[in-house]
């Protein structure tokens, strides 16, 4: 790791330091950003415990129960029963497993795409470039929501997928993911692009290129180990928005189907129930905006503490 | 100048052709059968018609073909029937469209003040206390789920103290504008709450770039007051990059619409759209998603070209 930054740890203002120590200084120093991660790393270490719970408390997420239903806080239902007499808590732990699951996965895939067509575009230059950029302008201008819908109502079975199969809870997660990654993933080009051609112009990078070298072998070895800051932080800043996206999906019913738990479509029918049961409508979205938030918040801290311009 | 528009425009149009083909796809492939969606949605056709069309389109003709036959079907103007409103799908998307454009004209014309006045205010003393929370609040913006926060809004403001509507639609006739206003007032604020965010972002960053340039200094120097410089100087140097904002914004703001629409029940673009595909209107979709994308190009087109024209240092070819 540290020979991606050399050149910066030498710095006369950083003695003695790694540039990773003077990161994790910087990053302590943003109380924002450290309570965000706090009640990031709560959160998630709540939702990873939602089977243990299950057991300790001899709960089923998906078992409905219509005498049970619309129940206020018990012993045994901390935050009650929802409109089919399902455990509201138990649900918003595998709820929050499904979308941070999404946001963290999802972010993999939209910088795999990113990072590939922003170096392939970047380092080759000329009508590529020019070909892939209007690509991305075009993706940009696209109305994000409604062409998910589109992607989500996709019938995978008219694709050759059995119909068993296409239902099957493991490939709805997954196709949430791919179609995400398909909008997302201009913002992390866009920066890879810049960051790649900023690169590809140094001096080591001509050198190698005159001693023979090829471009696989220049992007593998001098270009990806040098652009890792600005898409690390391009791709901390995507997880919040990708995880509103799945949330934005599921609860339109584009995206996680019931009975499997997630934070939107938990509250797909909150909307007839608010007279009733307002509380089930505050409890899951009350999650996704923490969750963004903090997610956007650690973002920003990253992005400040790893900007070498903000040390004072 | 009329040489980049020009290209612009084609380049516009090649990829609209595009977005037809690939969105004619796409819905081709959800599920449910197109030349029954049709047939459903046409009470004037016979067995007799209905027999012809499926010869004309044909279940068994693969996506590519039936493309071919929507494409030089759209070039003569036919855009064919809603099979979920049982009329022409034109009929159908000019209303639809000026309920979204209302929505969004009051969310822009309330999100543009408000933006200037908090990102300014958040620049004058960057780390400062008002900075912090207006910072505060333009995540707050980018991070609250709209669906959510309509939800909220109405069990507030309608279900507990009842002083607004849940429904963004009067159920009058022809509703006078104080009633269309007075609907209007949730679903703009959720699009505002929405849009406000970035913008003020924007604002505040470019504030103090501005901010620390030399004209600013010569400014003061000249011994003008702190508020002219701010607002005669500052401000209005620091609105130029604003107009690509706003208008890679018009596309975000879109999809917000969508959300919004649907939960207040206004027939717009996005109630429309989500309908459409919900019920498999199969023409309804493609139209619909196609001037959505007309709508997102266009407002890129104006926002370079607006650009240029505002900002003399600037010149496209």
């Amino acid at each position: 790791m540290s020979a991606i930054d050399t050149g910066l740890a030498g710095i006369p203002s950083a003695p003695r330091q790694t540039i990773w120590q003077l990161r994790r200084k910087r990053f302590l120093r943003n109380k924002p950003a450290v309570i965000a991660l706090a009640i990031l790393v709560t959160l998630t270490a709540l939702c990873v415990l939602a089977y243990p719970y299950s057991l300790l408390m001899g709960l089923d997420p998906n078992e409905t129960n219509l005498l049970m239903r619309f129940r206020p806080p018990t012993a045994t239902h901390w935050l009650g029963t929802d409109s089919l007499g399902r455990d509201v808590l138990l649900r918003l732990m595998y709820g929050g497993q499904v979308s941070i699951a999404v946001g963290v996965l999802g972010t993999l895939l939209t910088a795999l795409i990113g990072i590939l067509i922003g170096v392939w575009a970047g380092f080759l230059g000329g009508k590529v470039d020019a070909f892939l950029m209007r690509l991305t302008d075009v993706v940009i201008a696209l109305p994000m929501t409604p062409v998910l819908i589109v992607l989500g109502a996709v019938d995978l079975s008219k694709l050759g997928l059995s119909q068993a199969l296409a239902s099957s809870p493991g490939v709805v997660f997954l196709r949430i993911v791919v179609i995400i990654a398909l909008v997302d993933w201009t913002t992390i080009a866009r920066i890879t692009r810049a960051a790649t051609i900023e690169v590809r112009q140094r001096e080591y990078v001509k050198a190698a290129t005159v001693s023979g070298a090829r471009h696989l072998y220049n992007v593998l070895v001098h270009v990806l180990p040098n652009i890792t800051t600005p898409i690390t932080v391009a791709a901390t800043l995507s997880v919040g928005r990708i995880i509103l996206f799945e949330s934005t999906l599921s609860f339109l019913g584009f995206g996680i189907v019931p009975p499997t738990p997630s934070w939107g479509n938990m509250l797909t029918n909150a909307q007839e129930l608010i007279i009733s049961a307002p509380a089930l409508a505050v409890y899951p979205g009350l999650l996704i905006f923490l969750t963004v938030i903090s997610v956007n918040f650690v973002g920003d801290g990253i992005r400040i503490a790893f900007d070498p311009r903000s040390e004072k | 100048m009329l040489r980049y528009t020009f290209f612009r425009l084609v380049q516009a149009a090649f990829v609209l052709l595009v977005m037809t083909f690939l969105l004619f796809m796409l819905i081709g492939m959800m599920p449910g059968d197109p030349v029954e969606n049709m047939l459903e949605g046409n009470p004037a056709l016979t067995p007799e018609l209905a027999r012809q069309m499926r010869e004309l389109y044909g279940v068994g003709v693969p996506l590519p073909v039936r493309y071919w036959h929507w494409l030089t079907a759209a070039f003569q103007g036919d855009f064919g029937f809603s099979s979920l409103y049982f009329r022409p799908v034109l009929e159908i998307l000019g209303p639809a469209l000026l309920q979204t454009l209302k929505l969004m004209v009051a969310t822009i014309v309330l999100s543009i003040p408000l933006s200037l006045l908090l990102g300014a205010i958040a620049a004058l003393r960057p780390g400062g206390w008002m900075d912090t929370a207006i910072s505060f609040f333009a995540f707050a913006s980018i991070s609250l789920p709209n669906f959510w926060l309509s939800l909220i809004l109405i069990i507030v403001f309608a279900v507990q103290f009842g002083w607004l509507p849940a429904s963004g639609t009067p159920l009058a006739d022809n509703p006078s504008l104080g009633l269309q206003i007075y609907h209007s007032i949730l679903p703009v604020t959720v699009l505002t709450m929405f849009f406000v965010g970035p913008l003020l972002r924007y604002v505040r960053a470019s504030m103090i770039e501005t901010m620390s340039s030399d004209y600013i200094r010569t400014a003061r120097a000249k011994g003008l007051s702190e508020t002219t410089v701010i607002v005669k100087h500052a401000l209005r140097n620091a609105l130029i990059p604003m107009v690509t904002v706003l208008a890679l914004g018009f596309g975000m703001l879109f999809s917000g619409a969508l959300v919004v629409e649907t939960i207040f029940g206004i027939l717009g673009m996005g109630k429309m759209i989500f309908d459409a595909i919900r019920y498999v209107d199969f023409n309804l979709a493609l139209i619909g998603l196609l001037l959505a994308t007309i709508v997102t190009l266009v407002s890129n087109l104006l926002a370079d070209l607006a650009y240029a024209w505002l900002d003399p240092r600037i010149t496209l070819k």
